[in-house]
Parts: structure tokens; C-alpha cells; sequence
């Protein structure tokens, strides 16, 4: 047998083992392929982690004072093991929140806020452009509207609640967009893997899996 | 020691990080201390993910040593499957490369069900009551058609969806990314008054 | 039938249907679609003697989806370099998930045969897996080589000829961004800004990066299967997302079909209640 045909092979066999789920749910035959995935994933990342703060440790030996600072509070994270030392290693985890929310205020501003205000025309080129350009307008106003809950629906005698409520027109026709978006998304995968269970060899694995859910079936009816 | 161990220090930490990078963007001032401190970042972040990884194969450890019967045999499959690949990643490169294209490809492929759960959401869910599920269901068959293969083939389909996505979705889309530009804002506001104390393993102040 | 039955039978349907454009003829004509032409020629507009910076946030379960975009961006990218219009490719990973990320990556390089085509240092480079995520994108900003250091093999970036001149992100003439989830962290950390952005990802994310793209912040957006279908089409080679756009419109019939039985029972079901 070539390599590609027994890679084809162990694709098979671990289609079978988890697709098994699609058949009899949470079964041994899916917890082993899952535990098996847990498995490989933690010791790449783990691997991966470990060699990259080396690399960025190693810079120490040369007299590199940052490099020092970085591992110093990288390794402040692990007095958390101690009672007594446990308040001492929020401290790096206080600056990897202050980084994190600090960016991300950072770029909220520019594109998520005023690019989406500034950029956005009134007008187009033609009748039809202009006509999409004030319904984005309208729309994108009143969903605002409906998303403040600090003013009540029926304020203004009940203009708010209907301004709300052509937003929430407008929301619903988004949320079918992503649901049909998510139609497109959803079966790419299994396409992909499905060849493999019916083209050779593939197609032994799966004939045996099928002899065992037949005889499965058969059981369970004698029941 | 005691008052190294006073909460406030790491919500000082918090808000003068916060502070550096933000005036860094805005000012120019504090720019190196504000790029070597995203870097310290990437390097703390190295040491939770161990740490993350020393939890998880305690925790599996811990079955194994009281005999939880049956997650004791998984999580030996675990242990075993991440001490062999380890050793392959260190002694025998070959062994990785083989393990990585037989193994681990198929496996995390196949591990995720591709949209299966999908074909049950919709049988069992998708019944179209009254006009906001009409609304939802109609848009839905009209985009996943117009972008599918046969979308460009047949022109006013591929048109209204574009439209769908264009302007309708777009708009929407629009509104929720300000406000939810609106909330970091706000979020980074709680953090500073003390109110978000998350990273400290304590819920909300208020 | 035991209603346990049902959900078993729906899976085993759809299981047939998938693997039918594999095992026959059955295929849809690929026409090419404006959107592709926009990111074809995104990439062929660049400027002379480009550097691009390809980010890889996806994992090996995203191969079939988000994978062949980038080998074909990869392969479009090969091509350009060879006939001399650019200077080469930096390839990266930030994934979130951490360094399980990489083997994806590692399998679109050895793909789209990269190491084969173009000359390692001087025309392509690969920087592994940078830690950090959000924090990591906005120190890229600051300072490129402080940030990532050494290359996946462990050479120094100063020692690596394509990264001459490249102090911070934008020193890149484009950025490529192959995404999984988090589309908000990078279009807010690396959009906008001097170099080209360019978005491949699944259609679900399209519909969210609508207003970064309407406003300009993103320049052209790859989705999965049928736009790159036409893309490999543009490309003159045929991929497997050919296979896989015929796939995804058997199963949208499917779907729909499913949706119209789901409410017919609903209906009926009502109707014997009511009498």
C-alpha cells in the first residue's frame, strides 16, 4: 500500500470513530477520538509555548534588561500555587488586562465608531444608491434607538417604540442573512471527509462500520 | 509583605497599563514604554498557557490516581496520546511528521461534526410561526442561494441577495459595531472606577 | 420508526448527498463573481517590489473551508513573485487557540508548495506562531521584530533578507488576514491603515465585515468554497473547492427542504389539535 492509501485509511477509521457520536451519541468510540484530539492539541501547544519563552528568555545571557523584566513577570504568574504569594500574581494579570482593554479601546474608536459614522454618505451616484444610502441611514439609527433600553417604548407617545421596531425589521432580515450565511459554512468539512469514507480503501472502514450498526439496529429491535 | 498582598495594587497596575498605552496612541509619550510593555504581554501570556496545560493533565492525573471509572481509561488515552506526541516533538522528528498527518489531521477534522447539529436545529426548530421567522427564513434561503454555485446564474437572485447583504444586513450590522464600540468604551470606564475585577478571580463590583 | 431513528436517518442522507459530486460527474458551471475580481486584482495591483504579510488564524478543522483560499492566495502570490512584480511573503500565525494553529499553517505552506517555488529568507518566510493574540497584533504595530524575534526556525528576523525595512506592520504593502473567529479584533487592531487588508474567510463572517467593508477598511473579502472556486478558476487550476461548491448546493436544497417538512408538521400537527 502507498502512503497516500494509508493515510486514506486512518482517515477512515477516525471519520468512523467520530461521526460514531452522529449514530449512538456520547460513546466510547467518540471519547477515545476525543480525548486522542485533547491529547495531541495540548502537546503542540504546550511545545510551542515552552520554545517561545525560551526564545524570548534567552536574550538575558546577552544582558537584554527587557528580557529579564518579561520573564520575571511571566514568572510571577506561578506564585499563584501559594496562598500567601497568590495576591502578587494577579499583578502581571493586572497588566495583561489594562494591555488588553487599552488596545481594544484603542481600536474601537477609529474603525468600530468613527469610520462607521464619518465614512457613510447621505447621497450616491444615482436614484437607487441614494435611496439604500438613506434607508442605511434610517435603519442604523433606529436599531441604535431600539438597543438603549434607558428610555422606555412608549416614551414620546410611543414614537420610540416604533422607531425601535424598524430597526428590529431591519435586525431580523440580518439575522436571516447570518442564518444563511451558516448554511453556506456548515458542511464543508464533512464534504471534504465524506470522500474518504467512499472512494478506496476507504470504502472497506466504511463497510464494516455499516455491518456493525446494521447488527446494532438488529439488536436493539430484538429488544 | 502585607501590602504587597492589597488588592489595590494590581488594580493600580491595571489602570496605569491602561494609561501608558493609551497616551502613547494619542500623544506620542510613553512610546517605547507602551511597546515594551504589549510585548511583556505575549510573554506573561507564554506562562498562563503553561500554566493552563500543568491544570489540565493534574486534573486528568488526579482521575487516573482515585480510578474514576470509566473517564480514568480516556484520560490515559489523554496522557499517553500527549507524552508519545511530546517525545516525538523533542526525540523523533519522523515520528511527529507521521503522527501529524495520520493522526492529527483526521482527527481534528473529523472531530468537530460539520453542521449535522444543523440538519436536527432544523427539523426540530425551524417552523415558520409568523412574520419575524417568514422574514428570517425567507432571507436565509435567498443569501445561501444567491452566494451558493448557482447564484451567478441566475442574475436577480444574485442581485437581491447582494442587496440583502449590502444594505439591509450592512446597516444592522453598522449598529451593532458601534455599540459594541460603545461597550469596550464603557468597559475600560468600569475598569478604571474598580467595577470589573475579573482578571483579580473576582465577579462585577456592580 | 423510532423517532432515535430520525436524526440517525437525516445524517446518513446528508452523508450520501456530500460524498455524491465526489464519486460522479455531477458539477455546477463556476462563474466568476465580481467580488473575486476585486480580490484578484487587489493582489495584482500591488505596488512594485511588495512585501505581503500573510496572518493564518485557523485551524486544521478549517482546511477544507478557510485552507484553500489561502493555497490559492499563496499560489496567486507565487506566481507574482516569479514574474517579478513581488518582492515575496511573510506567513504567521496569532491564532487564539494557541500553537495548535500551526499545523495548519504548516500544511497551506506545503500545499501550495512554497518551499519548492520561492527562496526561503530572500523570498518567503515563516514566523510560526506569535503568543499574545490582540496584544501581540498591536505590538506588530509598534515594532515587528520586537515582537516576533526569530522566525519558526529559529533564525533572527534581522538575519532574514525579505524583512529589510520592516519595521512595524505597516511597512507591508498588504496584509491577508485567513480568519476563523474574532473578525472585530483584527479589523480594529490592523485595518484601516496603510497597508492593502484583504479578508478570507467563511460567508458568516462576510456578513459581519460588511461595514468595515463598505466603509473601505477592508478591500476585498475571499469566502469559502464557491468564491474560491472562481478564484482557482481565475488562477487557471482546479482545486477541490470546485467539488465542494457542488456539495454546498445539493445540501442548501437539503436544508431547505428540511425547513419546509419541519414546518408542514408544525402546521398539520396544529391543524389535528384545532379539530
Amino acid at each position: 500500500m502507498t502512503g497516500a492509501e494509508i493515510e486514506a485509511i486512518f482517515y477512515a477509521i477516525f471519520i468512523c470513530m467520530c461521526w460514531s457520536w452522529l449514530y449512538k451519541g456520547d460513546n466510547p468510540l467518540y471519547r477515545i477520538s476525543q480525548n486522542i484530539t485533547l491529547g495531541l492539541a495540548f502537546s503542540i501547544g504546550f511545545k510551542a509555548s515552552l520554545d517561545t519563552i525560551i526564545t524570548k528568555a534567552s536574550p538575558i545571557m546577552t544582558g537584554d534588561i527587557y528580557a529579564l523584566i518579561y520573564t520575571v513577570l511571566g514568572l510571577m504568574t506561578l506564585l499563584r500555587f501559594s496562598r500567601s504569594t497568590l495576591e502578587i500574581s494577579y499583578w502581571p494579570l493586572a497588566i495583561v488586562a489594562g494591555v488588553g482593554t487599552a488596545i481594544g479601546v484603542k481600536g474601537s474608536v477609529g474603525p468600530m465608531i468613527l469610520t462607521q459614522t464619518i465614512g457613510a454618505k447621505w447621497y450616491g451616484t444615482d436614484m437607487l444608491s441614494s435611496i439604500n444610502n438613506i434607508m442605511i441611514w434610517v435603519s442604523v439609527t433606529s436599531l441604535i434607538i431600539y438597543f438603549i433600553f434607558t428610555v422606555k417604548r412608549d416614551a414620546f407617545g410611543g414614537t420610540v417604540g416604533k422607531v425601535a421596531s424598524i430597526g428590529f425589521f431591519f435586525m431580523v432580515i440580518a439575522f436571516g442573512a447570518s442564518v444563511g450565511s451558516g448554511f453556506l459554512g456548515s458542511f464543508t468539512v464533512a464534504t471534504g471527509l465524506a470522500v474518504y469514507l467512499f472512494t478506496y480503501p476507504g470504502y472497506f472502514i466504511t463497510a464494516i462500520a455499516a455491518i456493525v450498526i446494521i447488527w446494532d439496529v438488529y439488536r436493539e429491535s430484538k429488544k | 509583605m502585607s501590602i504587597l498582598k492589597r488588592r489595590e495594587i494590581s488594580h493600580v497596575i491595571y489602570i496605569l497599563t491602561a494609561v501608558i498605552i493609551l497616551l502613547a496612541e494619542y500623544t506620542n509619550l510613553g512610546a517605547l514604554t507602551s511597546s515594551k510593555l504589549m510585548i511583556a504581554v505575549t510573554m506573561i501570556v507564554n506562562f498562563t498557557i503553561v500554566l493552563g496545560f500543568y491544570n489540565l493533565v493534574y486534573r486528568h492525573v488526579n482521575i487516573i490516581t482515585r480510578q474514576q471509572k470509566p473517564d480514568m481509561y480516556y484520560s490515559l488515552v489523554l496522557i499517553i496520546t500527549f507524552v508519545v506526541n511530546l517525545a516525538c516533538m523533542y526525540l523523533w522528528e519522523p515520528g511527529f511528521q507521521w503522527i501529524l498527518a495520520k493522526v492529527f489531521m483526521p482527527v481534528m477534522i473529523a472531530i468537530t461534526l460539520g453542521g449535522f447539529t444543523l440538519i436536527t436545529m432544523l427539523y426540530r426548530g425551524a417552523r415558520v410561526r409568523d412574520w419575524v421567522s417568514l422574514v428570517i427564513m425567507v432571507s436565509a434561503i435567498i443569501v445561501a442561494l444567491s452566494k451558493s454555485a448557482i447564484g451567478m446564474l441566475i442574475p436577480p437572485l444574485y442581485i437581491t441577495g447582494d442587496w440583502l447583504l449590502a444594505v439591509p444586513n450592512m446597516s444592522a450590522r453598522r449598529a451593532i459595531t458601534i455599540l459594541a464600540g460603545l461597550g469596550t468604551i464603557i468597559l475600560f470606564i468600569r475598569g478604571l472606577l474598580g467595577l470589573e475585577r475579573s482578571y483579580m478571580g473576582e465577579t462585577s463590583g456592580a | 420508526m423510532k423517532s432515535e431513528y430520525e436524526d440517525s436517518i437525516l445524517y446518513l442522507i446528508a452523508i450520501i448527498l456530500l460524498a455524491l459530486p465526489s464519486i460522479t460527474p455531477l458539477s455546477v458551471p463556476i462563474e466568476v463573481s465580481p467580488e473575486t475580481i476585486e480580490y484578484y486584482d487587489a493582489i495584482e495591483n500591488l505596488p512594485q517590489d511588495a512585501v505581503i504579510y500573510l496572518e493564518l488564524y485557523s485551524g486544521v478543522r478549517d482546511w477544507f473551508d478557510t485552507g484553500q483560499p489561502s493555497v490559492a492566495t499563496v499560489k496567486h502570490i507565487i506566481r507574482l513573485v516569479h514574474e517579478g512584480k513581488i518582492k515575496g511573503i511573510v506567513i504567521g500565525t496569532l491564532g487564539v487557540e494557541g500553537p495548535v494553529v500551526l499545523p495548519e499553517a504548516l500544511k497551506v505552506i506545503s500545499e501550495s508548495n512554497i518551499a519548492q517555488e520561492l527562496e526561503y529568507g530572500t523570498e518567503w518566510c515563516f514566523i510560526g506562531w506569535v503568543p499574545g493574540f490582540e496584544a501581540a497584533m498591536a505590538s506588530m504595530l509598534e515594532d515587528f521584530k520586537g515582537t516576533v524575534v526569530k522566525d519558526n526556525y529559529g533564525t533572527s528576523l534581522d538575519d532574514i533578507p525579505i524583512l529589510d525595512g520592516i519595521v512595524d506592520l505597516e511597512d507591508f504593502d498588504c496584509v491577508i488576514v485567513t480568519l476563523y473567529g474574532s473578525l472585530e479584533i483584527y479589523v480594529r487592531q490592523w485595518s484601516g491603515r496603510d497597508p492593502v487588508f484583504l479578508l478570507i474567510c467563511w460567508m458568516g463572517h462576510k456578513t459581519g465585515a460588511m461595514p468595515y467593508y463598505k466603509s473601505g477598511q477592508i478591500t476585498a473579502i475571499m469566502t469559502h468554497v464557491k468564491q474560491t472556486a472562481e478564484y482557482e478558476k481565475l488562477l487557471g487550476y482546479k482545486g477541490m473547492s470546485a467539488a465542494l461548491a457542488t456539495s454546498q448546493l445539493i445540501m442548501q436544497f437539503f436544508l431547505i427542504a428540511i425547513i419546509i417538512i419541519a414546518t408542514a408538521r408544525y402546521w398539520i400537527g396544529r391543524r389535528k389539535e384545532a379539530e
